[in-house]
């Protein structure tokens, strides 16, 4: 366990130093095609799904369940959508940001010919009236500053290109971790790790990991992987609104408690069955995360994939989600890839008897 | 120049907790000062040209910079915190800081956008209601690592964006400090000090001791001042233009230049060939306000430089603006040794 802690902590400081914003995942997606060497087969699809496959090497009886295990790679951005005169850029939101996270911030804007870092403006408090600070600006008044002339920023920058938060990130007290687009690169961690670990163990399924695309913008890429792959299982790792003041109690799941299982429609109660008993094997504690319809994950669509996808969630506790002071404990991401690990290897085909319905009465022959 | 300001950009010093800066400036200013002293509040002025008849000279720029001072920890190790200086609430929102002497790093996050409720979204979370995140699960855990009263400054690493704009957090008036070193690196030809000066941003309040230690007969002060000229260079509102020299100061808050120096100080911008422009607007302050009432008054000019997004972690200034800017404290300096100061 000391190892998958300190084997999480190294992923999540080398997959946040990528940026990935969502449909522009390119530079994660190029480093995760050459770090993934461990597996069988890495390959990638129409809409920048990322698979690496682990086959099963032990018998799993009559079929090997192929177990897709999904965590999205991009994280939420702005996109350049105009250049003012005075190379001051436009911009508008990919996916879930709010704006209240972005004066002052710093970003970086990834033209044709490299990375240009920039600030968001805002007016100093010396020229502004105290009933102005109390007012947010509109997206229309929001601007990059690239510090540079005009001419070199026309040059340089074109409406389309993405930007990402320009943010590094650190360790805080307790093993806690803090930076941006820790959604959902923990959960991509956590994943990563459990595969490393189950190319080392015993495992009668065939595990594909799936860095998914397009998450933040409505689970897109998912739709198609999970079209692609037909996979008998799936769990999507993903991460859950953690404890903070100002957040009920019952909104959230609590940080260092351990992995939360969700429950709810979107999640297979028999998958999250053996899920449960995956966590008393591995001596992990979980927590309950309650889902009522929607999780807004990859699970979502995942589920109603081709005929239809027993789908589980694990979610790892995450803080000031969609801002670039996004918070984990290392804990929760190790436990999560443990607990992922031994699922798999628990997945044989009789675990998974009366998952996929049964034929009652008649004959299709 | 560039690599003393990226030193002294990402040091650690809001107002009332300047010593990592003034440490820095000790180390830069200790081959040729002929003279360092640090005073009861924490200035620090160092001597030039002590030997020089002439006008004696005092050149200003602050040291501290806006921050925050932990004020209460709560029970499950949250840091609550007040601004020192003047902050923008709006800006705070995922910031990450450095807490007390031990540099402990902090963040300041928001709920949710997921999970905000009716007006939540569209509402400016008030600095009070904030906290600082530091990893501590408990009162004691926070406590075994921050005190109350511990100093709090962005978490912010200075970069160049080209061979001009460079950009990092307190160049309000780390710039200024620079700045100051940079003129002295030649001897003056008359006496100067140069005086680092501590909380500025809470009223001007180092610079009235040390005006009143180095009780000189005219003073400049070098500062960063405000500069919206973005996103529209050409809107009267822009107070000052980022690479368009040097700024000079007609009227402020906190005083009104005396007029003679400031008419000297104009003629040697022009005949120097030095490009200057007015700061177009009376609003905010420097030391200045308090330099220009010591003793029976003492004749004050700013010498400033446009600084963008000036009080948040991360600012921008041109490098050819503080070239220009040394250049013409030099000159000025020759010139009222030459001219001495109009009325005296």
């Amino acid at each position: 366990m000391a190892d998958l802690r300190a084997r999480a902590a190294a992923l999540l400081e080398q997959l946040t130093s990528f940026p990935a914003v969502s449909g522009r995942e390119e530079p994660l997606r190029e480093f995760l095609k050459e770090h993934l060497t461990f597996v069988d087969e890495v390959w990638t699809d129409a809409l920048g799904n990322l698979y690496a496959r682990l086959k099963a090497n032990a018998s799993s009886g009559e079929k090997t369940p192929k177990l897709m295990l999904a965590a999205h790679m991009d994280e939420i951005g702005l996109v350049v959508t105009a250049i003012e005169k005075s190379g001051a850029l436009r911009v508008a939101p990919v996916g879930g940001v709010d704006l209240r996270n972005l004066l002052a911030a710093q970003v970086i804007v990834h033209t044709q010919g490299g990375p240009l870092p920039g600030v968001i403006g805002t007016i100093p408090p010396h020229l502004t009236q105290a009933k102005d600070r109390t007012q947010l600006p509109s997206w229309d008044d929001l601007y990059i500053d690239l510090g540079l002339d005009a001419e070199a920023v026309l040059s340089r920058v074109r409406p389309g290109d993405p930007v990402s938060m320009r943010r590094e990130g650190t360790w805080l007290a307790n093993g806690r971790y803090t930076g941006k687009a820790l959604d959902n690169r923990a959960g991509l961690a956590a994943a990563i790790a459990a595969c490393e670990a189950l190319a080392e163990r015993c495992r009668p399924a065939d595990v594909i990991l799936v860095a998914t695309a397009q998450e933040e913008v409505g689970m897109r890429g998912a739709v198609v992987a999970a079209q692609s792959l037909s996979p008998d299982v799936a769990i999507a790792i993903d991460v859950g609104f953690a404890d903070m003041p100002g957040l009920a109690r019952r909104e959230t799941i609590q940080m260092g408690k351990g992995p939360a299982l969700s429950i709810g429609a979107n999640i297979h109660p028999g998958v999250r069955e053996l899920l449960v008993q995956a966590a008393q094997e591995a001596e992990i504690d979980v927590q309950v995360e309650v889902l009522p319809a929607s999780s807004g994950t990859d699970a979502w669509p995942i589920q109603v994939a081709n005929q239809g996808v027993p789908t589980g969630i694990v979610s790892i506790p995450l803080r000031y989600m969609h801002s670039t002071v996004e918070v984990v404990d290392i804990a929760d991401v190790a436990q999560a890839a443990e607990l992922l690990a031994q699922f798999a290897a628990m997945l044989t085909a009789e675990r998974m008897g009366g998952w996929h319905g049964e034929r009652i009465t008649g004959s299709t022959e | 120049m560039k690599e003393l300001l990226a030193q002294l950009s990402e040091a650690f010093g809001p107002s009332g907790c300047e010593d990592e800066v003034r440490d820095i400036l000790v180390a830069q200013l200790k081959p040729h000062a002929e003279s360092l002293e640090v005073d009861p509040l924490g200035n620090l002025i160092a001597a030039f040209g002590l030997g020089r008849s002439g006008p004696r000279a005092m050149i200003a720029a602050h040291m501290d910079e806006v921050g925050f001072i932990v004020d209460y920890i709560e029970d499950d190790g949250y840091l609550r915190f007040k601004k020192v200086g003047g902050i923008d609430d709006r800006i705070l929102p995922s910031t990450r800081v450095k807490v007390g002497p031990r540099r402990v790093p902090g963040v300041i996050g928001i709920k949710p956008k997921h999970l905000q409720k009716g007006k939540e979204a569209e509402s400016v979370v008030a600095s009070d209601d904030l906290l600082i995140d530091i990893g501590a699960r408990s009162k004691a855990e926070a406590q075994e690592l921050v005190s109350l009263g511990a100093y709090v400054a962005f978490d912010t690493a200075f970069h160049a964006h080209s061979d001009d704009v460079v950009g990092g957090k307190a160049l309000d008036d780390r710039a200024g400090c620079a700045m100051a070193v940079e003129a002295l690196r030649e001897p003056p030809p008359l006496p100067v000090a140069l005086a680092f000066t501590v909380q500025e941003e809470i009223g001007l309040r180092g610079a009235k001791v040390a005006a009143a230690r180095v009780a000189p007969d005219f003073a400049i002060v070098l500062e960063a001042t405000t500069c919206a000229d973005m996103p529209d260079p050409d809107s009267s509102k822009r107070a000052t233009r980022l690479g368009d020299g040097p700024v000079l100061t007609f009227q402020d808050a906190t005083s009104i230049p005396h007029r003679g120096l400031l008419e000297l100080l104009v003629r040697t911008a022009q005949d120097e060939g030095i490009r200057y422009q007015w700061k177009q607007t009376t609003a905010g302050g420097n030391d200045a306000g308090s330099i220009h009432l010591t003793g029976g008054g003492v004749p004050t000019v700013s010498i400033s430089l446009p600084c963008r997004y000036l009080h948040t972690p991360y600012s921008l200034i041109s490098l050819s603006d503080m070239k220009e800017a040394v250049r013409l404290v030099r000159a000025f300096l020759h010139r009222v040794a030459r001219e001495g100061v109009p009325g005296l």
